[in-house]
């Protein structure tokens, strides 16, 4: 039965409470119905609720003697003789919680406008299944289960196998495998079907396994597995009178056909888990179950120190292999070693867990010699000698001669694909350097004071402070006695400078000593005759015969000036001299 | 006053060759020291050489080279604790020795504690030269750089020529990086104190008291920042969430 989609629900039911309003139908039912009052234990029944003329929901949180698998609903609405009526009719799944008696569906209550309705409870008989009943090869429908070791130690992988027979086309097929308590339980999803005949009847056999590795030990149950599925009704293809009917009629547009709905179960099956035998080996025991081989392998048994080469440990076999970890390596100190990433390729199939994983070490000799590397050793529970196993492999040799660079090569592992020749360079030894052996060692370098480094830091500004200080005395000294005398020095150098021209030399030597005079009387000035200069010096304090002695000097200088005598060149070279030693005794 | 002055001078000339004496004793003492530790090392004695090398830097020697001698032999005598605890103070002298970076990453595989990687931090990136060159070379730097620029300032100042302007502009910006780098370097090493853990392993607690409850473990060479110091105890920091107490002897301020 499939459920309605909601929204037609919703609708029938705005429609039916329209109605209900409306006054046109309002007497209000519950009843309850069940498909069958006689079930055994394991099987379903249907309980079938319908409500008329109301919209109400059923509370079925009052049945407690069996667990409802579904749920499905539908609506119907109908116009007889004027009178409408409407349908709300609920589907129950029932599975009974008790194994034999009496279970009780009791009265269900559907509450409506406030009202509260009861339906009349039922009383359904269930038979205990009969554990020596076989599925009947006569049915036209059957399943079996079966594991292939119902005696298994813990740890063993069994299979447990569902078979279904069916010689009729079965629907909306549904297995409900059981809980697997006590196993780990892994499907093996690739299902087997076959056909076969039985009794003279063409039957499809379709079978799922599990594999299941016990996890306790002791007496474990495999609960029943359960298969629902459906059976179109056989067509009557003949009327009441037995003739046969036009095929047309057999189509199932003019003969809808009715499908039952049946649900079966496998028989639980009883295991006994048996723990395994006290291990007394030495070496730990690696908690495989199954059977197993174990090989060593090294790529190459010559190498040079600094070479590399890989040891591999292959583990192959069947059982709980995706449990085994790395065996134990005791390698001689004489290399490094880098691990690699196992390699491993584990099937499930019908028989269970197999394959094989390789365990891989890259091997580095840092030292030549002769080294053994001992045989590795595993120890499993071996099934079908039923005893503990010790697998050992083989010792290998590996000599290692000198390395010719002396440097030590990375190491090369097999799964990986060198794309460059080029290899980091590893230590194949670990030191410190020497110490420092030098004197210097001891001769201190304490470190600068903040205060000094700040005074350091420093220094430089005393040194711009006085150059500022000194360029503004020098550029601000407007006086008339300090420009004048400046003025002087530079004419008297003017003029020794052009001493071969007498004019130009004259001119310098008139202004130089005219500006000396203006300088001692702090006053400035260009021109000045011989008695104002006299007087002008004498004004200032100036001794007479030096006073006497400038207003001379400026007289001569003046006179060859202004006459045209040409000077010999000693006479200009006294005349500059004079007005050196002048200027000695005004401008010291 | 003449006869004081008498007295001065024959005092210092009696005081002075006597300080001279002593200092040269104690030179002499050292250099011995210093030799006697070399030939321990080289004997096997690590113990000893450990006692002289520590015996002359307690008499005020302070030297990468001497430091990185004591790191040696520390780390020779099986006390990695120590041994980082020297490297790192000779990291800070001779930061750019190619024997100490190479004995003190040996020693750092030894630590136990993962170190937080600072390899690539953007101080690192950005103050590169705080870590790569020596304090003292910082110091000098700055101070060389700083008077360039002035001396370029007084130039120009006396010439009124452009160039000698534009020469102290340009050499300014690399003083005044130097001399904040040199003043952080003080400023590091007067307050942001780090240290090294040097017993094999001890539980840095929440509190004071040995029976603190226990916050988490540190091992020998592990580098923290000392946060506090409170009656012989240090509060550290190992990383950003990893704060706690221990005892004062327990770790070696760098």
């Amino acid at each position: 039965m499939q459920r309605l989609p909601n929204y037609i629900l919703k609708l029938s039911i705005i429609i039916a409470v329209i109605l209900t309003a409306s006054g046109v139908s309002a007497k209000i039912t519950v009843d309850a119905q069940v498909d069958r009052t006689r079930i055994q234990s394991g099987e379903s029944l249907e309980l079938s609720v319908t409500i008329e003329n109301s919209n109400g929901q059923v509370d079925i949180s009052s049945i407690k003697d069996f667990k409802v698998v579904s749920q499905t609903s539908h609506s119907t609405i109908n116009f007889i003789n004027g009178q409408t009526s409407q349908k709300i009719i609920y589907v129950y799944t029932l599975e009974p919680l008790i194994k034999s008696g009496k279970a009780i569906i009791p009265r269900l209550r559907v509450k409506s406008n406030g009202k509260t309705y009861q339906s009349e409870p039922i009383e359904i008989l269930v038979n205990k299944v009969s554990a020596k009943t076989k599925p009947s090869k006569d049915l036209d429908v059957w399943i079996t289960a079966k594991v292939s070791n119902s005696t298994p130690f813990t740890g063993q992988q069994i299979i447990y196998t569902f078979t279904l027979y069916n010689s009729v086309q079965i629907h909306e097929a549904k297995f409900s495998p059981p809980e697997f308590l006590g196993f780990e339980a892994t499907e093996f999803k690739k299902t087997n079907a076959y056909k076969k005949i039985i009794k003279g009847r063409e039957h499809i056999v379709t079978e799922l396994n599990y594999v299941l590795i016990p996890k306790k030990t002791g007496a474990l149950v495999i609960e029943p597995s359960s298969f629902n599925f459906g059976i179109l009704d056989l067509m009557k293809n003949r009327d009441r009178s037995g003739r046969s009917l036009p095929d047309f009629l057999m189509d199932p547009f003019f003969n809808p056909r009715k499908m039952t709905k049946h649900t079966i179960r496998t028989l639980a099956l009883n295991l006994t888990v048996k723990p395994l035998p006290e291990y007394t080996g030495h070496g730990g025991f690696s908690g495989l179950v199954g059977k197993f081989e174990l090989k060593t392998d090294v790529e190459t048994s010559n190498l040079k120190v600094g070479d590399s080469t890989t040891l591999s440990v292959t583990l192959k076999g069947q059982g709980n292999i995706i449990d085994a970890g790395e065996p134990d390596f005791k390698l001689p100190d004489a290399f490094k070693i880098y691990e690699d990433n196992p390699e491993e390729k584990i099937s499930l199939d019908r028989t269970g867990y197999s394959g094989y994983k390789i365990f891989r070490k890259a091997l580095v000799p840092v030292k030549q010699g002769s080294y053994e590397i001992r045989p590795v050793s595993l120890t499993y529970f071996d099934i079908t000698e039923k005893a503990y196993k010790k697998l050992t492999s083989q010792p290998i040799i590996l000599q290692v001669a000198p390395s010719q660079t002396a440097q030590a090569a990375p190491p090369r592992l097999s799964s990986q694909v060198s794309a460059s020749r080029k290899q980091k360079v590893d230590f194949t030894g670990r030191d410190i350097l020497p110490p420092k052996e030098e004197l210097e060692a001891v001769q201190s370098q304490n470190r600068l004071s903040l205060f000094l480094f700040i005074l350091l830091l420093a220094s430089p500004l005393p040194l711009l402070a006085g150059l500022l200080i000194f360029q503004r005395l020098t550029r601000n000294d407007t006086r008339p006695a300090i420009l004048m005398k400046n003025k002087a020095r530079k004419a008297l150098k003017a003029a020794i400078n052009t001493i071969d021209q007498q004019n130009e030399m004259l001119a310098h030597l008139y202004q130089a000593v005219n500006a000396a005079i203006f300088s001692i009387a702090n006053r400035s000035g260009e021109a000045l005759t011989w008695k104002e200069a006299r007087e002008l010096l004498t004004q200032c304090g100036q001794p007479p015969q030096i006073a006497q002695q400038a207003s001379d000097l400026l007289s001569r200088v003046e006179s060859a000036k202004f006459s045209a005598a040409e000077l010999s060149d000693h006479e200009r070279k006294a005349l500059t001299e004079d007005v050196r030693r002048l200027f000695k005794e005004l401008l010291p | 006053m003449k006869s004081f002055l008498a007295l001065c001078f024959v005092s210092l000339s009696m005081v002075i060759p006597a300080i001279i004496t002593v200092c040269a004793a104690d030179t002499d003492m050292i250099t011995r020291d210093f030799i006697s530790s070399m030939e321990s090392y080289k004997n096997g004695d690590y113990q000893k050489a450990v006692d002289l090398l520590e015996s002359i830097a307690a008499r005020g020697v302070q030297n990468g080279k001497l430091y990185y001698n004591l790191g040696n032999a520390h780390l020779k005598n099986d006390n990695l604790g120590n041994a980082v605890l020297w490297y790192e103070r000779a990291l800070q002298k001779i930061p750019g020795d190619p024997d100490l970076r190479f004995n003190y990453e040996y020693a750092l595989t030894l630590t136990k504690d993962a170190r937080e990687n600072t390899s690539f931090s953007p101080t690192r990136i950005f103050f590169f030269w705080k870590y790569h060159l020596s304090r003292k070379t910082v110091v000098w730097t700055a101070i060389s750089l700083n008077l360039i620029v002035w001396l370029f300032i007084i130039v120009w100042r006396m010439t009124r020529r452009k160039g000698f302007w534009y020469a102290a502009c340009i050499t300014f910006l690399p003083a005044l990086i130097f001399i904040a780098t040199a003043f952080f370097n003080y400023y590091e090493s007067t307050y942001l104190r780090l240290a090294i853990i040097l017993p094999k392993q001890i539980s840095v607690r929440s509190g004071l008291l040995d029976n603190s409850t226990e916050l988490f473990k540190l091992h020998a060479g592990a580098k923290v920042r000392v946060v506090r110091t409170l009656r012989d105890h240090l509060q550290i920091r190992y990383s950003k969430d990893k704060i706690g107490w221990i005892a004062a002897k327990n770790a070696g301020i760098i």
